[in-house]
């Protein structure tokens, strides 16, 4: 222990030996001094991470435990609200619901958007600018263009049910019917992040090396087999990195709830992100709310750190 | 020769599919009242100009568009201030091995829900509710981790050997900066601006919660209010929602060239 303390503050003095001869704690020696420059540079973000992360984390855990009706002030409450949430069946089913939102958008979206990225994935004439109105669904505010979905999916004057009527279908109760709400808001977010996983997933088509499917188009491979085996082993990784970060997202999903069916009907939409959103700011029950978002948080750190080992298995694997 | 019919076939039915429901609030924005909720729906009609001027008067467009611009590049500008030598220290020295920038990226994964409430009663009691800055606050923190990792991935590319030979010369570290590493920041700077202000400019939930009043509520939160007892008056809040995308709409042009890499935290290169 002794040698090696010895040791370091050799080293140390020899640094400085040779660093110009200035202060080190001087404003320009501390920035010309990387040890302590690199430091400096995270000063900010160091704030910011205490500000506006550690300490409203820290916020909801103390609120949690406490009984904070508004306009009440709050008291301490022990374990009052978690056990409530624990044994909510709303909480639990609305968590079944957001996990089946999650799940069937963010599948659809990378099958759709593969199939599509491969379809467009050759030269023709006005290619710039068919890609470039793709992307609209992306950059228009979901929450805008929801209210534009509430009317396409009305059961009376909608144009999707016109057009079913007109080709001697049934009318089908898009936002109305419990059974078929959620399909409807996830046909929203399909619609709006497919065009995300198409463009990813044409960038990975066009960085792909030309040898590999020439040689495979000489020995005559059906197409099928070229995809399974040639292309999606090649753009694995990053279909991987699109899924994680459209997961995540998907798991907030909130604008367009707000925008068709605000949770309903009777509760076959309500998100986890719903239900805290109703709690906290319809019900006031803040203790409800901040014991139920910092479950939430809980569960989703697990999840995505699970996910994120496989995605750096699977990449590293590559 | 069918086959490059279906083709194009194919196409006309992906464009179609992505613009139908803008188009269609184009198409509810320019029609008349009684025909909003007409059975069958009109798909022509004699056009009518006047929700435009009704939405903007009556939801006071001007304010609220106004309040979208202060808090996106309010929200940008404080982001980038943060994430540009955050970035630059953890991809040049790899400060704290990694940790703090798994840390910084891991709040992306919080779920918004997790962490509105705690904000807005923090907010409260620092009387930032209604205030831009408070907005301006949210957002950040939403593109923080997202700039930080983007930006990170571009300094990695960098030669640290260019600078060395610089100090080596006699630059100093501010010279450094000046002459050699913002020329080469141009490209990252614009994905990552382009990113933080069109995730600003759309983002629904916080600028609803935070802002109670037109005072600093941005124009996406602000098309809400043609939401009323008796109904959605179609007309005024198709032409104001309109309004409020158009912005991000002539912008998707610009765009184009940094959407992969933009959508993808710089994991995905072109």
């Amino acid at each position: 222990m002794q040698a090696r303390s010895s040791v370091s503050t050799v080293s140390a003095d020899a640094k400085e030996a040779m660093a110009p001869a200035r202060s080190r704690w001087s404003w320009r020696g501390m920035v010309e001094d990387d040890a302590i420059f690199k430091w400096l540079l995270l000063v900010p973000a160091l704030i910011f991470m205490v500000a506006l992360v550690i300490y409203p984390t820290v916020f909801a855990v103390v609120t949690s435990f406490q009984k904070y009706i508004l306009p009440r002030p709050a008291t301490f409450a022990g374990l009052e609200n978690w056990r409530w949430v624990v044994n909510d069946t709303a909480f639990w089913s609305a968590f079944l619901t957001t996990v089946k939102f999650v799940v069937i958008a963010v599948g659809v979206e990378l099958v759709l958007g593969t199939l599509i990225a491969l379809f467009l994935n050759r030269e023709f004439r006005g290619q710039t600018v068919i890609r470039g109105l793709c992307i609209l669904p992306l950059v228009a505010a979901p929450f805008a263009t929801s209210l534009a979905w509430r009317h396409l999916y009305n059961s009376d004057y909608g144009v999707i049910n016109y057009v079913l009527q007109a080709l001697g279908l049934p009318r089908v109760e898009f936002l109305a019917d419990s059974s078929i709400a959620l399909y409807s808001v996830i046909a929203i977010d399909v619609w709006q992040w497919t065009p995300l996983v198409i463009f990813v997933v044409f960038a990975a088509l066009r960085g792909l090396p030309k040898e590999p499917f020439e040689a495979a188009k000489i020995d005559g491979a059906s197409a099928w087999f070229t995809f399974r085996r040639l292309t999606l082993p090649m753009i694995k990784p990053v279909l991987l990195i699109v899924a994680m970060l459209r997961m995540v997202e998907a798991f907030r999903v909130y604008d367009i709830l707000y925008g068709t069916t605000r949770g309903g009907p009777g509760t076959s939409t309500e998100t986890i992100n719903w239900l805290i959103f109703r709690e906290g700011f319809q019900y006031f029950d803040l203790g409800r709310a901040t014991a139920m978002s910092v479950l939430v948080l809980l569960i989703v750190l697990v999840l995505t750190n699970l996910l994120f080992q496989q995605l750096i298995k699977a990449i590293r694997a590559n | 020769m069918a086959r490059n019919l279906l083709f194009w076939l194919g196409i006309v039915l992906l464009v179609g599919a992505c613009l139908f429901p803008i188009l269609w609030m184009l198409n509810l924005s320019l029609k008349p009242n009684e025909l909003a909720q007409a059975v069958p729906p009109a798909f022509f009609f004699e056009p009518t100009f006047e929700h435009y001027p009704t939405a903007w008067r009556s939801a006071n467009l001007g304010p609220l568009l106004l309040n979208s611009v202060i808090v996106a590049v309010g929200s940008t500008i404080l982001v980038l201030l943060v994430s540009v030598p955050a970035a630059y220290s953890f991809a040049r020295y790899e400060t704290s091995r990694g940790h703090l920038l798994f840390m910084i990226l891991s709040t992306r994964m919080m779920p918004a829900a997790a962490i509105v409430v705690p904000y807005y009663l923090i907010f409260r009691q620092f009387g930032l509710l209604n205030t831009h800055m408070g907005v301006i606050l949210a957002h950040a923190f939403f593109n923080f981790s997202f700039c930080t990792f983007v930006l990170y991935g571009f300094f990695k590319e960098i030669d640290p050997n260019i600078e060395y030979s610089a100090m080596i010369d006699g630059y100093s570290r501010p010279q450094i900066f000046r002459k050699i590493i913002f020329p080469l920041l141009k490209p990252p700077i614009a994905v990552v601006t382009s990113f933080s202000l069109m995730f600003s400019w759309n983002e629904f939930l916080f600028a609803f919660v935070l802002t109670r009043t037109d005072a600093s509520r941005t124009v996406t939160a602000g098309i809400e209010q043609f939401w009323t007892m008796t109904g959605i008056q179609w007309g005024p809040m198709s032409a104001a929602a309109l309004i409020a995308i158009a912005p991000m709409l002539v912008f998707s042009i610009y765009l184009q060239k940094y959407i992969v890499r933009g959508l993808t935290f710089g994991a995905v290169k072109r």
